[in-house]
């Protein structure tokens, strides 16, 4: 009796203990290198691909792109010997997302994340800590990946001589421009201005009325005050309103003023800035939701003809969830193109008209500094190919003999069509899609090009559109004037500025009820308290070593 | 009195060895991870681990007073805490007292159900409704402007933001907080009742004669741990309810350590000793808390 008592415990404690610490199983060896049935040692091989191996990738949602291991993701395994493992990080938490893993020492062999755009800081803490691989000194081998490391203004991640890092350009240099020019955008009821008998606007005060009449003057005539003027995508996109009073506000930039080198927030421009924007917000003409509204909620009140006018970028007019498609989804039977236009930003006070430009590339690639030679290599061979001309046409064009035929330049187009006799979006076929082509470049530059595989799949229409607007941008206006080098440079005080969080103190301005003015002075005496005066001498005295 | 406790240790050997996994689990898991707060004092580096990397001294603590908006924040905090103890603490006890004097059964349960339930829905979920109900184009003002008066900006108002976190968690915590004073309630013998009623006293005379000093324990200890509490605040709530507006009168400790933690990468150490100063205060607080609710006569904690 006593023993099966003894035994009953036993059990009991071992079950007891057994769930107790099986929170405690680690997640350990899931790094490891290579598939050991495939590995044949020894033979000198010519064959870089010869070994199979387990890469793990971090990127935005790769959980779900990844989970139908789709023909696309197969080829590129295959073509590389590869098993790809995914590791998800979130939009919304990315950086907390990697700072966890590499406190927990369980990093990607490659990843995803935005040191060298947004947080330089941490950047030359991982550098400092050895937690990312510095890439080859030759690059040789890899020629595409090499040319991206020679772009103007990458230098700046070089540390002590070496890279670790691989910016993620936004598009092909030779278009910086003109993408960036469609970057921003108003969209504008059209009708809407023609029945009030509205003009394109030529400076602020006409864009404030403009905006006030879309909500007092009925403009969709259903005798009720239910209308909105400006509503956003995001706060960013609306920011360009104040570009014509003061360029460098529009990309963040920072700028010379009285001899020295400060961040936009620091100029005395910002005085006329936050008058004008408490005006819209205060006259109504702003959304009385913007802050409250989540990421793209704004863009509802636009597509349901509840706002004349909705701060986006232009190449929108392209996606398969963009502007258009949404637009014409809540309006049946309009043709977006007769309804809404794009009204330009007016000339500053010196008759210059600004455009967006900004830094060449944003987030990067890193790799995990465990990874040993052997897999360096084949990582970056898989990204000197993703940065190819034969990577892009890939992208383009998708699986040769599947999605098209190709007879020297000719491209025959043969992927199914959806019930509109639309090629259907490579991105909804191959769900790896959208994140194997801009692992190593964004692709911004490729949709807005003129192309057949862009009229292919979504009309000449909103081609044409994007072509008139990039035209009207590079012939009209003006790169907003920016010193690229600053984004990059890092010193102690100007590291620690990324404490400060401009868009909330901005819309904290815009939504109080104090003198604007005062209320914003206010707000730089905190950031002097963290360390702006300091960030601006070590800035200015970095530049003048430069000689700028 | 060691012989003793050996003794009855070994005699009681097997109820010991079922402990033993409980108390496994609070040593793994509870104060193991405690030797992080270490972080506070120190400068971290990943590749050096915790206990690797070098002594900070105070410095974090330093850094974290020098900010502005920090010391808002804390303000902020306890004066939401202190409101909660005032308006939403007694609540549930009212309600639970109120249910109590709701004679049919069927009733009761009804009541019961409808305060209970908001308790199961998020805040993420109950700001997309708050939104939609408070909004510009919201349920409320439309109903404004239909009767002639001008909309109000309730979410951006920093005015209304305590009030607005107030009134919501109670209508969302209310009924849930209250079950434990009608389980408090439901153990209370009916002879007392019966000698009341004999004795002459209605209802109310009843309620504060014998239901309340019934429950007025279980409220002292709920009392003593609400004020253990004082230093959260509520993140959740906070976090999902908030907007740039209300920063001044709605920003929190935790959500000032959200938005800050990891905009800087060196600043693990400073988080740290943020949350070391909240626990210590904390810490304090229920201590001090404790102390006076037992010499007001009361039964405390510890």
């Amino acid at each position: 009796m006593k023993k099966v008592k003894l035994l009953g415990t036993l059990c009991l404690l071992v079950a007891m203990t057994a769930s107790v610490l099986s929170g405690c199983s680690s997640n350990a060896g899931q790094n490891g290198s290579s598939s050991p049935g495939d590995a044949t040692n020894g033979s000198a091989s010519d064959n870089p691909f010869k070994d199979h191996m387990e890469i793990s990738v971090s990127w935005w949602g790769i959980g779900t792109g990844f989970a139908q291991r789709d023909d696309l993701l197969q080829k590129i395994e295959k073509d590389f010997n590869v098993t790809l493992k995914p590791m998800d990080i979130g939009w919304d938490n990315y950086k907390e997302k990697s700072q966890v893993w590499a406190a927990a020492g369980t990093l990607p062999d490659i990843i995803t994340n935005a040191l060298t755009s947004d947080q330089p800081a941490t950047y030359n803490e991982w550098v400092n800590q050895d937690l990312i691989h510095a890439l080859p000194d030759d690059l040789s081998a890899y020629p595409n990946l090499k040319t991206v490391m020679e772009v103007k203004g990458v230098e700046g991640i070089n540390r002590d001589g070496k890279y670790y890092a691989i910016p993620r350009m936004t598009f092909p240099l030779s278009e910086i421009e003109a993408v960036w020019a469609v970057d921003r955008a108003f969209f504008v009821r059209k009708d809407w201005m023609e029945k009030l008998g509205i003009e394109d606007p030529k400076n602020f005060d006409e864009f404030n009325a403009m905006l006030k009449a879309f909500v007092e003057k009925d403009p969709d005539g259903n005798g009720k005050k239910d209308t909105y003027g400006m509503v956003m995508n995001t706060l960013g996109y609306f920011k360009s309103a104040f570009v014509p009073t003061f360029p460098e506000f529009g990309n963040n930039g920072w700028l010379k003023e009285d001899g020295k080198w400060i961040p936009f927030y620091a100029s005395k421009k910002m005085d006329e800035v936050v008058v004008q924007a408490r005006k819209l917000y205060q006259e109504g003409g702003l959304d009385p939701d913007f802050a409250v509204a989540k990421a793209g909620e704004g863009n509802q009140k636009f597509y349901q003809s509840k706002a004349g006018a909705f701060a986006f970028k232009s190449g929108s007019v392209l996606q398969s969830n963009g502007v258009r498609t949404e637009w014409e989804k809540n309006n049946p039977g309009l043709d977006f193109f007769d309804h809404v236009k794009i009204v330009h930003l007016w000339p500053d006070s010196e008759g210059n008209i600004y455009r967006q430009v900004n830094r060449p590339w944003w987030s990067e690639t890193m790799i995990n500094a465990d990874v040993d030679d052997k897999k360096l290599d084949r990582i970056l061979r898989i990204y000197d190919w993703l940065l190819s001309p034969e990577g892009k046409e890939v992208f383009d064009y998708g699986i040769e003999g599947k999605d098209f035929t190709k007879e020297g330049d000719k491209y025959t187009i043969i992927r199914e069509k959806d019930e509109n006799g639309q090629f259907i979006d490579l991105k909804k076929k191959y769900p790896s899609m959208d994140i194997i082509s801009q692992m190593a470049a964004w692709r911004d530059a490729s949709g807005i090009e003129d192309n057949e595989a862009n009229r292919a799949a979504f009309g000449d229409k909103p081609v044409q559109f994007v072509q008139d607007e990039i035209k009207w941008q590079l012939d009209n206006a003006k790169p907003i004037p920016t010193e690229f080098d600053i984004q990059t440079l890092s010193t102690p005080a100007k590291d620690k500025l990324s404490a400060i969080n401009f868009d909330d103190d901005f819309t904290r301005v815009i939504l109080s009820k104090e003198d604007p003015v005062k209320m914003w002075h206010d707000i730089l005496k905190v950031y002097d308290s963290k360390g702006l005066q300091q960030a601006i001498a070590e800035v200015t005295a970095e530049m003048v070593k430069r000689n700028k | 009195m060691n012989k003793t406790l050996g003794r009855s240790i070994i005699k009681n050997r097997y109820v010991y060895l079922l402990l033993l996994p409980t108390v496994l689990y609070f040593v793994l898991f509870q104060y193991v991870p405690m030797y992080g707060i270490l972080l506070a004092f120190k400068e971290y580096k990943i590749k050096a681990g915790i206990l690797g990397s070098p002594w900070a001294g105070f410095d974090n603590f330093a850094q974290l007073i020098a900010q502005a908006d920090f010391w808002q924040a804390f303000n902020n905090t306890i004066i939401i805490s202190l409101g909660r103890i005032l308006i939403e603490f007694p609540a549930a006890i009212i309600l639970a007292l109120l249910i109590n004097e709701v004679t049919r059964e069927k009733f009761k349960r009804v009541y019961q159900t409808v305060y209970t339930f908001p308790h199961f829905i998020s805040w993420v979920i109950i700001s997309g409704i708050l939104l939609n109900f408070l909004g510009d184009s919201g349920v409320l003002n439309q109903l404004l402007v239909a009767f002639g008066f001008d909309k109000q900006a309730i979410l951006t108002n920093p005015e209304l933001f305590r009030p607005l976190l107030f009134i919501s968690n109670m209508w969302k915590e209310v009924g849930w907080s209250a079950i434990i004073y009608m389980a408090a309630i439901a153990g209370i013998n009916p002879e007392l009742y019966e000698a009341a009623h004999v004795d002459g006293a209605n209802r109310f005379q009843q309620l504060m004669a014998v239901t309340w000093p019934s429950i007025r324990g279980t409220a002292a200890i709920l009392l003593i741990l609400a004020v253990g509490q004082a230093m959260n605040g509520g993140f959740d709530q906070v976090f999902n309810l908030y907007n740039p507006g209300v920063y001044k009168t709605g920003d929190i400790i935790d959500t000032y350590v959200y938005r800050t933690a990891f905009s800087d990468g060196a600043s693990f150490g400073v988080t740290t000793a943020i949350g070391l100063f909240k626990a210590v205060l904390n810490f304090a607080l229920l201590y001090a808390a404790n102390y006076i609710v037992k010499r007001l006569g009361g039964e405390g904690l510890v």
